[in-house]
């Protein structure tokens, strides 16, 4: 399983995957963008099975990411690992089509429940 | 709790916010120290984040002398006490750690300001000086052995229009 984790904070990428292959998933192959924009560049070039993205970031942020990403015809799953964690933004982050949500702080349970939830093997 | 009008209001949350991240990430409790704006060195290095609403409007930094903020960062890398880490690298973590305090007031604090939004992130070395329009409020805490400071600058003028 390929996997494209971004977030304009590359500790916050190390502990995602950490995170990640923590929870079971420890024959994962990752990709990192920093922003959007790159986000986009990567899933182009590297077609990941899935995308861990945070909610703000520069020049593109997550949500603007996921509706490009749809508008260019990817289907690929997406969820959000991000501080931004209100009712609004969860409700916002799912009508967008995003498949769920783990707000920051997170325990590697929350990533092994969150990611079997959703179905990612 | 005393009104959302005060920032010490806003202090406890952020104080609230660290507490999760603590206990989350690290499994460990943190002490909170006697509130006292004397206790808050000046000029120490911190990360900051704008949380602005349409009511409310803040700052909030966590800040450290400068082996604390390599400590937190190492401690939030799962690094150990010998690993080497580059400033840019010590800033990226801080900023993370304040990000994800911002998130955590933003959070508690939603149902009194449904309009809040959290900025990005900037960490820099220098004194925090509160103008006359900003009401302030510090927490000192130890948090994994390390002293930090925890500064929340509410604009006092946006607040009340």
């Amino acid at each position: 399983m390929k996997i494209l984790v971004t977030d304009d904070s590359k500790a916050m990428r190390m502990i995602v995957m950490r995170h990640v292959r923590q929870a079971g998933f420890d024959d994962a192959e990752f990709c990192e963008a920093g922003n959007g924009l790159e986000g986009l560049e990567q899933v182009r070039q590297e077609n990941p099975d899935l995308i861990l993205c945070d909610w703000n970031m520069p020049e593109m942020d997550g949500h603007a990411f996921l509706k490009a990403l749809r508008s260019e015809g990817f289907d690929t799953p997406f969820g959000f690992v991000t501080s931004e964690s209100t009712p609004d933004m969860i409700a916002l982050a799912r009508g967008s089509g995003a498949m769920f949500l783990i707000a920051k702080p997170f325990t590697v349970e929350v990533f092994r429940d969150t990611l079997n939830a959703a179905g990612v093997s | 709790m005393e009104s959302v009008e005060t920032v010490l209001t806003w202090s406890e949350a952020m104080v609230d916010a660290l507490r999760e991240l603590a206990t989350s990430t690290w499994g460990s409790e943190i002490e909170v120290l006697e509130p006292s704006p004397e206790r808050f060195p000046r000029g120490i290095p911190g990360s900051y984040i704008a949380l602005v609403g349409d009511h409310f409007n803040f700052e909030f930094g966590v800040a450290a002398l400068w082996g604390g903020c390599e400590s937190l960062a190492k401690k939030l890398l799962f690094m150990e006490d010998d690993d080497v880490l580059d400033e840019p690298e010590v800033a990226d973590a801080m900023n993370e750690i304040a990000n994800m305090i911002g998130g955590g007031v933003k959070r508690r604090m939603s149902e009194f300001d449904a309009g809040l939004k959290l900025g990005l992130p900037t960490f820099f070395e220098g004194p925090i000086t509160p103008t006359s329009e900003q009401d302030s409020s510090y927490a000192a805490v130890v948090v994994e052995g390390v002293t930090a400071y925890l500064v929340a600058l509410k604009h006092r003028a946006h607040s009340q229009s």
